[in-house]
């Protein structure tokens, strides 16, 4: 715990002595791995807790139905004082607004073999224990094109020290912790990614003995060939959607 | 008990494992055993996971009733029946698909053997290719040992015995894992140089997925030619 604490704060105050032990030590994938997956567990905990009071206090499905009508009846009235939306239209948005929300929560309301409560929990569950799992897997395959860059310009790392050096971008991470706040929560969140990011290249820099800018072309490289192609795909199909006939 | 001491040692990306499993006297055996231990215990542990979530779905039977009499309600219905009828047929169909998608405590018993036999399949595809590529490039192994350093990468699906907890999504993880230690099994296999070792990884795949666009390409053609020949438009 106490060797924890000293990584966290030589990680996060960018000590580049930390990261150069962090990457030369026995096992470096492994104590990478076990930081990422200890503090996405972490982070995701008051979620957790929050999510399931919710499910086991909170009322059954058809106590819900009525106050999501009761909202949604409320949000319907405030749009009726706009002018410009046409009265006819708008009764007809809510009456099928309504008509499809009964059918979800009818579809709630359906008995099954274990009881509804335990299968709210169990989804609690398994979206808490999905989330390493979630955040694992955009680490590992964008770390494995980052490190191909890297090695293209000369980086150094082997394949455990660039996984185990660069899961420290999820140190920042804590701070989801507070997620669930208002406004709080989610201007943490943008701290705690920015945060990560920088720390990221810093891994990358210092886990292939690049110079930063290097680490920072080989870092941004991946996402922008992403967006490159999504950007590709998207003209493609307008273009396809526009041609005649 | 030491084959699996290897396995979880290859998770962890210890060349160690790998170096061990190509000195080892029966690679190939060792590798084939692992393969089908790993298949078959994530298949069994996924059972009780899926028995699990099945247990806190409704029927889809049910579902489908439910959704049909609320779109019967819906205020546009009566239009949509009078101008568009296929349009009710269709989601009744689809409704009937659901079942398919849902979770079913069957399916996973047959998984016990499906599993296995697809891990076994898609490991000798990609170790021969590999080991092809591997050799071409200079690499010094024979294939029991590729084979047997290969199959040390069906560990990371040992992640997925966190299946035995309903609703866990293990997400890509396991693919990205399982490219790692591919690419270590050939490179210590082979003693390759790194550069080398990525090539003789990825090549396989490459030559696996433009197979594969092939023969998607190939049948949606003949299903397009036989439905000509039969006189239908296509």
């Amino acid at each position: 715990m106490k060797e924890f604490f000293k990584i966290s704060q030589g990680v996060l105050s960018l000590d580049t002595e930390t990261f150069v032990n962090f990457r030369d030590s026995k096992d470096v994938f492994k104590r990478g791995l076990t930081i990422l997956v200890v503090i996405t567990l972490i982070a995701g905990s008051v979620r957790f807790v929050l999510d399931l009071i919710g499910d086991i206090m909170g009322p059954p499905p058809r106590e819900q139905l009525k106050r999501t009508e009761r909202d949604l009846e409320r949000t319907f009235e405030a749009l009726r004082a706009f002018p410009g939306i046409q009265p006819e239209v708008l009764r007809r948005i809510e009456e099928s607004a309504k008509a499809g929300m009964r059918i979800g929560f009818g579809v709630m309301a359906i008995p099954t073999r274990l009881p509804y409560r335990v299968g709210s929990v169990f989804k609690d569950v398994g979206r808490f224990a999905s989330r390493p799992f979630v955040r694992l897997s955009g680490w590992m395959f964008y770390t494995l094109a980052v490190l191909v860059i890297a090695k293209l310009l000369g980086g150094r790392a082997t394949l455990q020290q660039m996984l185990g050096t660069t899961a420290l971008y999820s140190i920042p991470h804590l701070l989801d912790i507070l997620g669930p706040i208002p406004c709080l929560g989610a201007l943490l969140g943008i701290i705690a990614t920015v945060w990560g990011f920088v720390i990221y290249v810093k891994a990358t820099a210092v886990a292939n003995e690049l110079s930063i800018a290097r680490a920072t072309f080989a870092t941004i490289l991946p996402a922008l060939v992403i967006f490159a192609l999504i950007g590709a795909m998207v003209i493609m199909g307008i273009l396809i959607a526009l041609i005649p006939g | 008990m030491q084959i699996l001491r290897l396995c979880l040692e290859a998770l962890l990306l210890r060349e160690e494992a790998y170096s061990q499993m190509s000195e080892a006297s029966t690679p190939f055996l060792k590798g084939f055993l692992l393969i089908i231990g790993v298949g078959i215990t994530i298949s069994l542990v996924g059972i009780i996971g899926e028995t699990l979530e099945w247990a806190t779905i409704p029927s889809t039977e049910e579902i489908r009733k439910v959704v049909l009499e609320g779109v019967r309600k819906m205020p546009w219905y009566k239009e949509m029946a009078a101008e568009a009828p296929e349009a009710l047929e269709r989601l009744d169909l689809f409704l009937n698909m659901i079942k398919f998608i849902t979770p079913n405590p069957w399916r996973a018993v047959i998984n016990v053997v499906t599993t296995p036999i697809a891990f076994l399949i898609s490991w000798l595809v990609y170790s021969f290719l590999a080991h092809i590529f591997a050799r071409i490039l200079g690499g010094k192994a024979k294939i029991a040992q590729t084979l047997g350093c290969t199959a040390l990468a069906v560990s990371p699906q040992l992640l997925k015995l966190a299946n035995i907890l309903p609703y866990v999504e293990i997400g890509g993880v396991v693919g990205a894992w399982t490219l790692a230690c591919n690419y270590l099994a050939i490179k210590i296999a082979h003693r390759l140089s790194s550069g080398r070792a990525f090539w003789a990884t990825f090549l396989p795949f490459i030559i696996i997925s433009l197979l594969l666009i092939l023969l998607i390409a190939g049948g949606v053609a003949l299903a397009i030619a036989t439905i000509g020949a039969l006189g239908g438009k296509p």
